[in-house]
């Protein structure tokens, strides 16, 4: 994001809270492929994701004014998606733990080129993701999927960048268990 | 987590310095399970990485505008709409009669107001005039080539009240209510002389005197 668009976005979020809610439309639109995307990893079913996107649109559009200026949108709206997954996930199901992994669909030995692109290896990996403990899941879909740094990471979740190290590389350690279970051979 | 271990996922994070990097190389040239390890994690951040990202339903913008909570609008918004919003003007017969009703006893009773305000005015215009008292004021100065009178009834304007000149004499018919005046004559528009003919004078604060005149009824 540059300079410019932080400060249309600030200008989108002042007209927002004059009662323009139709400028929203923009907000929505810019980052309805971010929020959907981050949901659908955490949760991984479109239903429920197009549902607790939406749900955090609406939740941000009603926290616009509690939204500090100086601050970075996306970042904001991050943090409201991954509370709003996590809420979710705490209502709805645990985590399946890591030793009693028996739902998913063991592969044919493809390589992971193979696996990446085809439908799938998204299946795998979704199921690989779901098999995650929720702050492990929530580091790697926004270190390795939404590419951010480990600073807006932090920003995002509160935690520290030492704390996200760790669960990275535990997350990674994990994935790659379950990656190897499922039939994802190295390439 | 073993030293090795540790640079794997440097890397991963994009943080290795490049002397970590040889050290793992050299690392995994003599140890085949490390190169596994390393290959492991390697393909889930790639896949992770080359993950098709899943795009939000077509109707998915339209759904949430659909669902925004009813805003109330600030002040200022509030103030515009109030002035330049459009209404729906829901009308029927009855509404209609009664309005006109009220809109005919609106207008015969305002044509009537002007007339018995104007009466009124025009009786204490009259009244007002009949409390007048005409008072004449004289003042013989057969040089002066324009006399005037100033005072408290006129606001001590110097042009207001100009007098007449008649063999020498300068005289004025002033309509006074009854009261305690003060005044001078004002000769050729720069003279101020107080009334010769006066029985009482005050000072005017500036170091002269003006004429005091007191009407009775």
């Amino acid at each position: 994001m540059n300079i410019d668009q932080q400060s249309g976005e600030a200008d989108i979020i002042r007209r927002c809270l004059d009662g323009e809610a139709d400028s929203y439309t923009v907000l929505v639109d810019r980052y309805k492929k971010m929020v959907y995307n981050v949901a659908y990893r955490m949760l991984g079913d479109g239903d429920i994701a197009n549902d607790i996107a939406q749900e955090s649109f609406i939740a941000a559009y009603g926290g616009l004014k509690t939204f500090k200026q100086d601050a970075k949108f996306s970042s904001w709206l991050y943090s409201i998606a991954l509370n709003k997954c996590r809420d979710h996930m705490r209502l709805t199901k645990e985590n399946i733990p890591i030793d009693d992994i028996s739902d998913i669909r063991p592969g044919s030995g493809i390589s992971p080129e193979q696996a990446a692109a085809d439908h799938q290896s998204n299946d795998l990996l979704q199921q690989a993701l779901n098999a995650l403990p929720a702050e492990y899941r929530e580091v790697l879909v926004l270190k390795h999927i939404e590419e951010l740094d480990y600073q807006e990471i932090s920003a995002i979740t509160g935690a520290g960048v030492s704390a996200l190290k760790v669960r990275a590389h535990r997350g990674r350690e994990m994935l790659k268990k379950i990656l190897e279970r499922s039939g994802v051979t190295h390439g | 987590m073993d030293r090795e271990q540790e640079i794997i996922h440097k890397i991963l994070d994009g943080d290795a310095e490049e002397e970590e990097q040889k050290t793992l190389t050299q690392s995994m040239g003599s140890d085949t399970g490390l190169r596994e390890e390393f290959t492991g994690l390697m393909n889930a951040v790639r896949l992770l990485e080359e993950s098709e990202r899943h795009d939000a339903p077509f109707s998915f913008t339209a759904e949430v505008m659909k669902k925004l909570p009813g805003r109330s609008p600030s002040m200022l918004s509030r103030f515009r709409e109030f002035l330049f919003g459009s209404r729906v003007l829901r009308w029927n017969m009855a509404s209609v009669l009664a309005t006109a009703v009220i809109v005919l006893v609106t207008i015969v009773t305002v044509s009537r107001m002007p007339r018995e305000q104007t009466g009124t005015i025009a009786s204490s215009s009259s009244g007002q005039d009949e409390n007048a008292v005409s008072v004449r004021l004289t003042f013989q100065s057969p040089q002066a080539q324009r006399v005037a009178v100033a005072g408290d009834f006129n606001k001590w304007k110097t042009d207001a009240h100009e007098m007449k000149k008649s063999d020498g004499i300068w005289s004025i018919d002033l309509q006074l209510k009854p009261g305690i005046y003060s005044y001078s004559f004002v000769v050729d528009g720069k003279s101020w002389v107080p009334d010769p003919g006066a029985e009482v004078f005050q000072d005017d604060g500036f170091g002269s005197r003006n004429a005091v005149l007191k009407v009775d009824i």
